[in-house]
């Protein structure tokens, strides 16, 4: 072939593949970025990335509220109540700085009619992203990259069922509900639990002074969206919650002061849920809720942000 | 700017690329390789613009000492004090940068005192073009380099497909090629194969490199706990990962030159591949090697001054050699590793014992690979501890706990076979534009844009030198 013409050929040649590939991406949008409108997306590969992409459009479309927290309240279901439109945007091991990551990124598209966020001592264990797949860049993966074809792959493997046990169908709903249920069960919550009595407790309870900080600007944040704030201390089984009884009730105090007036907190450790925390069908670990307890602490969720109005 | 971003593949090469050759077009010769210039300091400065004076000034002076020392007088005593000048005015400003913070920690060491030190932040590819500046003064001395002129000794300097990492430049390899008159015009072949090793370069660095980064890290991070088998796997990830990452970086940098019409010398050539620790030196860092033999070792006297001297010499070369890649105690323990290592193959071959060649090179990849663990530690007791588990110390557990991840599994085993095929050298010298070769850089293309898409900022493992 004759050099200038192969030289071009290359060009065109490439320039084609790569239109071809992002043209089939747009028609799979995978994480509802090009036509989100009346879908119903899941998160088929890494919550992270999976929902902070879907946070870019999908969410903010199809959405009114949405939740923060790590692991303890991505398994409620917000499914449950489909008229409030709430998306669970909490992602297993997040803490506070990667909240904030997603909580601005949905402020920012209007997402805003009300906040409910999981507070327990693990987000504020350590401070700034844990990983690189919530930032800017990340963004562009919609159009093709590793991170894409992994998902396509997944999709693939849990739709059709091939790997039940690992790779379960609807692990993370179109509501973002992480169903932990699917891949681990309640049986030997009680074991769990007691198990955890012997552990040191100390280390969850060094809270991180700039976490603390990047909770206070983003109660700031939500004030300035005039979002409906409902903020909740993760429910603690009774044995462990008194175990470390002190620790919790003074992280739960340094939190209470940093809240912006006006905002909604329940606390299920206080004495009216001492019955529900007590009982280890609630629970498939030390706190993560099971599908029962989180139908009630969601129950309760919906109930407290209908009872009081958001007052600046 | 990154060779494997998209702001340098999609706007600054094509652009300048583009300008180039308009301008070259045109008959507008100089003011081309002034565009060129401009592009390759504005590619320096992308990192951070405050260190431009700096190699600004480095190239003003070097030019001017070296122009001076070729004007005098040969038999002058001042042409000697000029190259002593401008040698030890680079080895300094290399050394303020790069090692004076190595220099007050050891001193507090040593005096058992806690001395502050310095807010130095190391500008980006100073060892690169100290050494190839110093190598210029070295040949004015010797009275081959009155011929350039400034901005094309400027533009040897600064060229920006070699300026961050190499290869390491000879001005006679590359100035001569700057000023042809046939260079300046756009050459399709040599545009198409550019291409193509700048992407071959582009994969080898995101998909094979940053894979066996993942291990490597992972291992490290984690040392203390790894076992015999881990530790294994942590250093040949290692070592995989070192291979895939320079060489790629070479070969973008080969391919982007070529696309300019300059051809840079080859860099790497398979070198796990070697029979030797002399065979691997002539495979691995070449443009490195080159400059080790031909301004520390032979001005040192090389092998011409018997045996014992020789192995001084060897031993020396290698210090240098390993004090140049860090400011750090590993560093001189690897480069004198390999000084060893070079000693006692002297040795051997003295003996006139053969061997196997899957055996010997089964010893120089396994010295290697050992030697590497005190590169990439961060301290003496993180190469040491690696090393205990990687000779038993602690057992010989084979399990794998440190590292999961199914999905590099394919790209492992691809890096892996292609240790053992065609290097991307002997691929660019078989290039031809043909549909087979259509086909592979497209491919490439698209999958390199791919892993550039998947990844946050990822940067060059020599970039640090």
């Amino acid at each position: 072939m004759e050099p200038k013409r192969y030289f071009f050929s290359t060009i065109t040649g490439s320039l084609l593949a790569i239109a071809t590939f992002v043209s089939f991406n747009y028609l799979m949008d995978q994480y509802g970025a090009f036509r989100p409108e009346a879908k119903s997306v899941k998160v088929f590969a890494d919550e992270r990335s999976g929902k902070f992409l879907l946070a870019q459009n999908y969410v903010p479309t199809n959405f009114k509220s949405f939740m923060l927290g790590p692991s303890l309240s991505a398994n409620i279901d917000t499914k449950a109540y489909p008229e409030s439109k709430i998306y669970n945007a909490s992602v297993m091991g997040a803490n506070i700085s990667e909240m904030r990551i997603l909580g601005e990124q949905l402020l920012k598209e209007g997402v805003n009619e009300t906040v409910y966020i999981s507070l327990s001592p693990y987000i504020f264990k350590d401070h700034g992203p844990k990983t690189d797949l919530m930032n800017d860049n990340q963004k562009y993966a919609i159009y093709g990259s590793t991170k894409l074809l992994k998902s396509y792959f997944l999709r693939a493997v849990r739709e059709l069922e091939l790997l039940p046990s690992k790779y379960a169908k609807d692990i993370i709903n179109d509501y973002g509900y992480h169903n932990y249920n699917l891949e681990m069960g309640c049986e030997n919550s009680q074991i769990t639990i007691q198990g955890k009595l012997g552990e040191e407790a100390k280390q969850e309870f060094d809270l991180n002074v700039k976490a603390l900080e990047e909770f206070d600007e983003f109660m700031s944040l939500l004030e300035a969206n005039d979002a409906k704030v409902v903020l909740f201390f993760s429910p603690v089984p009774t044995e462990l919650y008194e175990h470390e009884k002190a620790a919790y009730q003074a992280f739960e105090q340094l939190i209470q002061t940093k809240i912006p007036h006006g905002a909604v907190v329940v606390n299920f450790n206080d004495p009216q849920y001492r019955s529900f925390n007590a009982d280890y069908d609630n629970f498939i670990d030390h706190g993560h809720l099971s599908i029962s307890g989180q139908e009630q602490v969601m129950f309760e969720l919906i109930n407290h942000s209908q009872l009081y109005a958001y007052e600046k | 700017m990154l060779f494997n971003s998209f702001e340098y593949i999609a706007l600054f090469l094509p652009v300048t690329l583009i300008v180039y050759f308009s301008l070259n077009r045109a008959e507008w010769f100089k003011t081309a390789k002034i565009w060129l210039l401009g592009a390759s300091l504005f590619f320096y400065s992308w990192w951070n613009p405050v260190y431009l004076p700096l190699i600004l000034a480095s190239m003003i002076f070097n030019y001017y000492v070296g122009a001076y020392i070729g004007n005098v007088n040969n038999q002058s005593k001042k042409r000697k004090q000029l190259l002593t000048l401008g040698v030890v005015s680079n080895v300094l400003l290399l050394g303020y940068f790069k090692y004076s913070n190595f220099f007050l920690e050891n001193v507090s060491v040593l005096m058992g005192t806690e001395m502050p030190t310095l807010n130095i932040i190391l500008p980006l590819a100073i060892s690169f073009f100290t050494f190839q500046q110093i190598a210029y003064l070295s040949d004015s001395y010797k009275g081959v380099t009155q011929e350039y002129d400034f901005l094309h000794y400027a533009l040897f300097v600064a060229f920006f497909p070699q300026l961050i990492a190499g290869p390491i430049v000879h001005h006679s390899a590359v100035i001569p090629q700057i000023k042809r008159q046939e260079n300046q015009l756009v050459n399709y072949t040599n545009l198409s194969a550019g291409l193509y090793m700048f992407f071959m370069g582009l994969c080898k660095k995101l998909i094979i490199a940053d894979t066996f980064a993942a291990m490597a890290n992972a291992g490290y991070a984690q040392h203390m706990a790894l076992g015999f088998a881990e530790s294994w796997m942590t250093s040949i990830a290692y070592a995989i990962q070192l291979y895939f990452d320079f060489s790629g970086y070479s070969d973008m940098a080969i391919g982007a030159a070529l696309m300019f019409n300059i051809k840079l010398p080859q860099n790497f050539n398979s070198p796990y591949h070697a029979q030797s620790i002399q065979d691997f030196w002539r495979r691995w860092h070449m443009t490195l090697s080159a400059f080790l033999r031909d301004y520390i070792y032979i001005p040192l006297g090389g092998n011409r001054k018997g045996e014992l001297r020789m192995f001084t010499n060897l031993l020396t070369t290698f210090l240098v050699g390993g004090i140049w890649h860090g400011a750090g105690w590993t560093f001189v323990v690897w480069g004198a590793m390999h000084g060893f290592g070079l000693i006692i193959h002297r040795m051997w071959q003295k003996l006139g014992v053969g061997m196997n060649k899957y055996v010997a090179i089964f010893i120089t990849f396994n010295f290697v690979n050992i030697a590497w663990v005190f590169f990439r530690a961060t301290s003496f007791d993180q190469a040491l501890v690696i090393l205990g588990n990687m000779f038993g110390f602690n057992g010989f557990s084979t399990d794998i706990n440190f590292y999961y991840d199914f999905y590099s599994i394919p790209v492992m085993v691809v890096g892996v076979v292609f240790l053992f095929l065609n290097n991307t050298n002997i691929r660019l010298e078989r290039f031809a534009p043909n549909t087979k070769h259509l086909a592979y850089s497209v491919a490439m293309v698209v999958l390199g844009l791919l892993f550039l898409n998947s990844v946050g900022s990822s940067e060059f493992l020599y970039f640090d030198f």
